[in-house]
C-alpha cells in the first residue's frame, strides 16, 4: 500500500518533468550493488550483493528547427532563396540522418517556390555558394552524436528559385525532413539490435523523423525620386535670369513590402548657380548647413563638395514621401 | 583392506573440504537486487495503472524500480541490520520513493555522512552550502530495529530515473 503510493507520487512527479534531451549515452551500463551489515551472535557479518546491470538502449529523437526569424524577403524570379534550418539529434546515441527538401503542394501560402537543392553548412552557419557542400542523398548524410555538444546538430540550407510571377506580399512556403536512420516509426516502438553497439533502439517522441516549414515572402521594393524646380527673379516673375532663386524640390517614395534602409540622397550644384545658405528643409523643418548628424543629417558640402546631401535613413515600403527642398541663386 | 582405508580417509578430506568451503562462503545473510522498469499502462476501462516489468530496455528518462531482499540464511537472528545502495550512476533518486520498515537516511558525500533529507546539506566552492536536492544524493541506507529472525526476509524500494 504505501508502496503503491510512492509509485503514484513519482508518476507525477515524472509527468511535470519535460520532455528529455540528450541523456546517458546508448550502451552505458548502470550497475547497482547493494550491501547489508549486521550482528550475528556479537560478530560483525558483512555482505555484499552480486552487481546488477541494466544496459542503456539508443533513443531516437529528431527535431529540426527553422533558423531564420519570420518569413525571408525574396524578389519575384529570385534564384538560390536560402532557407536555413538547424537539424539536432536529440536521442542518445549516434544517429545518421537523411534529409528531404520539399516546396510544393504545402498547404497555407500562395506560390510554390521551385525546391533547387539542399546544402550542408561547413560550421559557420552562413551560406557561402561553392564552399558548402551540397547534400548528396545517402552519399554525405549528416552523422550526430547527440553525445558530443560540438557534433550534435547540423545547419542545412534549403535553395529554393521564386516564380517570377509572383505577386507583391505573397508568401510561398518550402520544407525540411529529417530521418533517422532506424526510419520513422511510432513513439515507443522498440528496434532490436538498431541500436549504436547492437543495443536496441527505442522511437523517442519525435516519432524519428521531424519537418519544419520556412516562408518566402515576396517583395518589390522600390524606391523612386521626383525633382522639380521653381524659378523666382527680382522682379517677381519666373524668368531665369541672373540674380534669381531657383528652389528645387526632392520628393522620395518608397514601396513594396519591406524596407529601404540606411537611405542618403546627394544632390551637387548646377553649373553656373551658387547654393543659398541655410535653405535645405526635410518635410517643412529647415536644416542646418553643418555635418551635425545629433541635430539633423543634412549638411551642405561637408558629405559632399559643393553638393545638398541629406540622409534619410530607413524608409518602409509605402511610407509617406519625403520632401527636400534647398535653394541656389543664378550666377 | 588398503583400499577400504583409503576410502575412509577420502570421505574424511572431502567432509572437511566441504566445512571449510561452508564457513568461507555462508555469511548467514543473503542479499539480492532486481531492477525493474516502471511502465504506465492503460486499461480498456481509460484508467491508467502503473506496473513493473523487466528492465531489459531502458531508455533516458525510464524510470527504473530497485528492489534489495535481505533474507537470514543462518540459524541465529541477524542483529542491527543495516542495508545500504549507492544510487547508480547516471540515475538521479526519485524524491520520496525509498520504503522500507526501516529507518532511511541518505548520503550526499559518497557514503561518508548519513542524514534525513531535511539535514542534507551540500557545500558549494565559495564556501556557502544550501540544502540538498534529490540528485545530490549518492547514497540510500535503510537501518532496522528489529532484529531479522533466522529465514525471514526483508525487501527495500527505492525508483530512479534514468538521465
Amino acid at each position: 500500500m504505501m508502496r503503491a503510493a510512492a509509485l503514484l507520487a513519482a508518476a507525477l512527479w515524472l509527468a511535470a518533468s519535460p520532455a528529455w534531451a540528450a541523456g546517458t549515452p546508448a550502451g552505458t551500463a548502470i550497475v547497482n550493488r547493494a550491501e547489508v551489515v549486521a550482528m550475528i551472535v556479537g560478530s560483525p557479518v558483512h555482505v555484499v550483493s552480486l552487481d546488477d546491470t541494466v544496459v542503456v538502449q539508443e533513443i531516437v529523437d529528431v527535431d529540426v528547427t527553422l533558423q531564420s526569424a519570420g518569413n525571408v524577403f525574396v524578389a519575384a524570379g529570385g534564384i538560390d532563396a536560402v532557407l536555413t534550418f538547424r537539424v539536432t539529434n536529440l536521442g542518445n546515441g549516434i544517429d545518421t540522418l537523411s534529409l528531404v527538401g520539399a516546396s510544393a503542394g504545402i498547404a497555407g501560402d500562395d506560390f510554390d517556390p521551385t525546391f533547387k537543392k539542399l546544402v550542408l553548412d561547413d560550421g559557420d552557419g552562413l551560406y557561402e555558394p561553392g564552399i558548402d557542400p551540397d547534400y548528396v542523398p545517402g552519399t554525405n548524410d549528416p552523422i550526430l552524436d547527440a553525445n558530443d555538444p560540438a557534433n550534435d546538430s547540423i545547419v542545412v540550407f534549403v535553395l529554393n528559385d521564386i516564380p517570377g510571377a509572383a505577386l507583391d506580399g505573397q508568401l510561398g512556403r518550402s520544407e525540411l525532413r529529417a530521418d533517422s536512420s532506424p526510419g520513422p516509426a511510432a513513439p515507443g516502438t522498440t528496434i532490436a539490435g538498431a541500436g549504436d553497439g547492437g543495443v536496441d533502439a527505442v522511437i523517442g517522441l519525435s516519432g524519428g523523423s521531424d519537418t519544419e516549414l520556412g516562408t518566402y515572402e515576396v517583395s518589390t521594393l522600390a524606391v523612386a525620386i521626383s525633382k522639380s524646380s521653381t524659378v523666382l527673379d527680382s522682379l517677381g516673375g519666373d524668368r531665369p535670369e541672373p540674380g534669381a532663386t531657383i528652389t528645387y524640390e526632392l520628393v522620395v517614395t518608397s514601396s513594396g513590402g519591406s524596407t529601404a534602409s540606411g537611405l542618403v540622397v546627394t544632390d551637387p550644384m548646377p553649373a553656373n548657380t551658387s547654393y543659398v545658405p541655410g535653405s535645405i528643409s526635410l518635410n517643412g523643418v529647415t536644416q542646418t548647413d553643418a555635418d551635425d548628424p545629433s541635430t539633423d543629417g543634412s549638411n551642405f558640402s561637408v558629405t559632399n563638395a559643393n553638393a545638398v546631401t541629406v540622409t534619410l535613413g530607413d524608409l518602409p515600403g509605402g511610407s509617406p514621401a519625403q520632401t527636400i527642398t534647398f535653394q541656389v541663386t543664378i550666377d | 583392506m588398503r583400499t577400504i582405508r583409503g576410502g575412509i580417509l577420502l570421505a574424511a578430506l572431502l567432509t572437511g573440504a566441504l566445512a571449510t568451503a561452508a564457513s568461507a562462503e555462508d555469511p548467514t545473510i543473503e542479499l539480492k537486487t532486481t531492477a525493474e522498469k516502471q511502465l504506465q499502462v492503460k486499461r480498456s476501462d481509460g484508467s491508467v495503472e502503473t506496473v513493473l516489468v523487466p528492465a531489459a530496455i531502458v531508455v533516458p528518462g525510464d524510470v527504473v524500480a530497485y528492489t534489495i531482499e535481505a533474507r537470514n540464511i543462518g540459524v541465529e537472528n541477524a542483529e542491527s541490520v543495516v542495508i545500504t545502495d549507492p544510487i547508480p550512476e547516471h540515475t538521479v533518486y526519485v524524491p520520496g520513493s525509498a520504503e522500507g520498515d526501516a529507518r532511511i537516511l541518505f548520503s550526499v558525500d559518497d557514503g561518508i555522512r548519513f542524514e534525513a533529507p531535511e539535514a542534507l546539506v551540500v557545500a558549494a566552492a565559495d564556501g556557502s552550502s544550501r540544502a540538498a536536492i534529490p540528485a545530490d544524493y549518492t547514497h540510500i541506507r535503510w537501518i532496522f530495529s528489529e532484529p531479522l529472525a533466522p529465514s525471514a526476509k526483508r525487501s527495500v524500494h527505492f525508483l530512479t530515473e534514468l538521465q
